[in-house]
């Protein structure tokens, strides 16, 4: 009689191998080879420029999530937390932050996602558009802006994460599953992946709260503006992405809007800081 | 245009001025629409300014209090000192509080537009919600309360991430190391006193010599005393030259050449009236020089059907004023105007300490009633309640004429002094003599006693000056000595 495992489908088989991989705590987020290099390049020079490497890391989710990960570990940590990349930077100072840019360097399997570069650089990518655009949400609204930054940078966190573990898993059982079955297991997992990771990851409440309820914003049980300017700058930086595929007509009638009690020309501001946003985005792409 | 809905008066802005207006105006009989262009009542005060603040205020001093008796009670601060932390219980304060005067608002009849107003002449406005739906509403009067923003110094690149102002302080994630305050009046004292308390090594820099400039300057000597304590600093009379992010921290050159660098700057240089998108050119209303709406005693402007109060007429920008001017407002609407206009404000300042004051300051009283008023002091080391509670840094003083009887001023610096005060303002009010404090019994013991103390002494001087035959030159000296 064939075992279980056998008899299930690979999308089964791989779901439930990532199941008991985040189960036993094997969130690593793909790092963009280019991103780390860089660091560790920066973080080694000494005439280089703090601003820079500051820049950087802003510009990375993975490194963003590595860097408050790895400066609140007990081996970094001097006292206070490290809840911001601003507040890593200036507390570690160079030496510090270049030892974190080893650490997440020397990780066995970096950028370990065979197959899916490109979904990891589109998820970047939008997921830069929704950290530019949760800027402009939080300027708009006269809120502090390093917060939802951090917020649209890692909203989507469980994605790049789920596409490695389906790599990993893939090459475990020898199996290959198609697009549509990656996409359905990413859109599956990726909600709980993400909530866990941050968890895990020690990240700040608010990254915690909105990691997990941007798409249901209303029942957020705290930060719930933050929650639905994040679910917001995701919804923009989809728009910004791939224009064809919204109506802006649709997009000014999302709940949201009213929510965050953005007016028709508040809304219409926010649309007219595309240019913006991508210039953002293409300065922070590596 | 035709107006969708006829009202007896139409509030526009629920905070502290438009709610205490739409009170009134419903026990009054009248019929009310209120105006909000926020997604729920109760304005600046309560969102963004008074409420939010005064939450964090209060787990400072928790902090503090905490902190200082950690030994007694083998207590550990937990160092995970996020803003959202400390400010945990903004969120149930603001619901039961908008929850409360929404409740008000169901019980008195008045009807909410949530929308922006705008003017399309002076008896009708025009609401236009999130989503674009337009009412017309006409009112036989009409209350502006829209309040005021932040100002925003033009040299001064506010990006509410590294450069921040009042409305986008409180959503920062994490406390700073430092902070450059700008500004020295009281959002920039409050603010810079909460952080230093909270161990926020804090520079506050303005113009003027010392912070708080209006009010007594023995108060704000307390309150300077108590600020660098904590580790703050206050630099007067230098401006700042020029502000910018440099890529990691706040860098601020200063016109006499200091540089500051800080990991954040708040700036608080004053608010501007929010009058822009209300289309005030329709209706005829003249606007003062710095944007602010003009009126008379009573709140009317210059366009009899409109009535403001609150931030957006002007100082002292308060809410407890702002509250008792909508009162009037409507009171005057209704021909019952109040007997006397309000001469007597308290002013309290939610710093650390506290300060706050009522009635005239000492060169005010000298102005008035010559060299020769007598002042009384009490410093809360000799209170008792002041030794038990740890306020012991504090003082009140009192001012009174040149016979020792009339009170002229009260001002306090101390935990409680907001409260405080309003012994002083009754006192003041009801013209007591200083004597309402020493032939009565105050309870004891109680900061309340700081009273009775300030009286004594008042009372000691008076009888000194009556006993003492002394020729003018060396009672003037004597004086001259207990006023120093």
């Amino acid at each position: 009689m064939p075992n279980q495992q056998e008899t299930l489908s690979p999308v089964q088989q791989v779901a439930n191998a990532i199941v008991s991989g985040v189960k036993n705590g094997d969130l690593e987020l793909p790092v963009m080879p280019s991103v780390a290099s860089k660091v560790f390049s920066l973080s080694r020079n000494p005439e280089a420029d703090m601003g820079e490497l500051s820049k950087l890391i802003h510009s990375d989710q993975s490194i963003a999530s590595h860097v408050l990960r790895i400066a609140n570990s007990a081996t970094y940590r001097s006292g206070e937390p490290i809840v911001s990349l601003q507040q890593a930077v200036t507390r570690l100072g160079m030496k510090l932050m270049g030892e974190i840019a080893i650490a997440v360097s020397l990780q066995g399997d970096i950028f370990n996602a065979g197959g899916f570069e490109k979904q990891i650089k589109e998820l970047l990518r939008h997921a830069l558009a929704a950290a530019a655009y949760g800027r402009e949400i939080a300027k708009k609204r006269r809120r502090n802006v390093e917060g939802q930054f951090l917020c649209g940078l890692l909203h989507s966190v469980g994605r790049p994460i789920c596409l490695k573990l389906i790599s990993k898993v893939q090459k475990q059982l020898d199996v290959r599953l198609n697009d549509k079955e990656v996409a359905q297991i990413v859109s599956a997992m990726h909600s709980k992946i993400a909530t866990k990771a941050a968890l895990d990851w020690d990240l700040p409440r608010q990254l915690q709260v909105t990691t997990h309820y941007y798409p249901t914003y209303e029942r957020a049980p705290s930060f719930k503006d933050e929650s639905a300017a994040t679910y917001l700058s995701q919804l923009l930086g989809h728009w910004m992405m791939e224009p064809m595929k919204f109506n802006v007509l649709d997009l000014s009638k999302d709940p949201v809007i009213e929510y965050l009690n953005f007016y028709q020309d508040d809304f219409q501001y926010l649309l007219g800081r595309k240019d913006e946003v991508k210039a953002v985005v293409a300065a922070m792409e590596l | 245009m035709t107006p969708d809905e006829l009202f007896d008066i139409i509030v526009i802005g629920s905070g502290p001025g438009g709610q205490k207006a739409a009170e009134q105006a419903t026990k009054s009989g009248l019929k009310v629409a209120i105006v909000e262009r926020e997604r729920a009542v109760g304005g600046t005060c309560v969102h963004l300014g008074t409420i939010p603040s005064k939450t964090l205020r209060e787990a400072a001093l928790t902090i503090t209090t905490l902190k200082r008796n950690a030994d007694v009670f083998d207590f550990k601060l937990k160092e995970n000192m996020e803003v959202s932390t400390l400010m945990r219980r903004l969120d149930s304060v603001l619901q039961s509080y908008t929850n409360h005067i929404s409740q008000q608002m169901d019980l008195t009849g008045g009807k909410v537009f949530l929308g922006r107003a705008s003017f399309i002449d002076e008896t009708t406005v025009l609401v236009t919600t999130v989503k674009g739906k337009r009412t017309v509403l006409q009112g036989k009067h009409i209350i502006v309360a829209t309040g005021s923003r932040p100002r925003t110094p033009e040299e001064i690149p506010v990006d509410h991430e590294h450069i921040l102002d009042s409305d986008s302080i409180l959503s920062m994630i994490y406390l700073p190391r430092s902070l450059t305050v700008i500004g020295a009046g009281v959002i920039a004292s409050e603010y810079a006193s909460i952080f230093s308390l909270l161990g926020v090594k804090v520079t506050m820099i303005d113009k003027t010599p010392r912070p708080l400039m209006f009010m007594e300057p023995e108060l704000t000597g307390k309150f300077l005393d108590n600020f660098t304590r904590y580790g703050g600093k206050y630099i007067g009379n230098v401006n700042a030259k020029s502000v910018e992010w440099n890529g990691l921290q706040v860098r601020t050159i200063l016109d006499n050449g200091q540089e500051l660098l800080s990991d954040k700057m708040l700036v608080a240089q004053g608010r501007l009236a929010n009058t822009e998108p209300l289309n005030l050119s329709s209706t005829g209303v003249q606007l003062g020089s710095n944007g602010t709406i003009d009126v008379d005693e009573n709140y009317q402007t210059s366009t009899p059907s409109i009535y403001a109060v609150g931030d957006v007429i002007g100082p002292p920008s308060l809410a407890s004023v702002s509250m008792e001017q909508g009162r009037r407002a409507i009171k005057h609407i209704i021909g019952e105007s109040s007997k006397e206009s309000i001469s007597l404000v308290p002013i309290g300042i939610y710093a650390v300490p506290e300060l706050s004051s009522v009635g005239l300051s000492e060169e005010q009283a000298r102005e008035q009633y010559g060299d020769n008023i007598i002042i009384g002091r009490a410093s809360f080391d000799e209170v008792a309640r002041g030794q038990i509670a740890g306020i012991k840094d504090g003082m009140l003083k009192m001012i009174s004429d040149e016979q020792g009887e009339k009170i002229l001023g009260v001002h306090i610096v101390a935990e409680g002094a907001t409260d405080l005060i309003h012994v002083g303002e009754m006192a003041i009010l009801n013209g007591n003599s200083i004597d309402v404090f020493l032939e009565n019994i105050l309870n004891f013991p109680t900061l309340g006693e700081a009273y009775r103390i300030a009286a004594l002494n008042i009372a000691t001087k008076r009888s000194q000056r009556q006993s003492k035959k002394l020729q003018p030159r060396i009672q003037k000296l004597i004086d001259e000595a207990e006023l120093n």
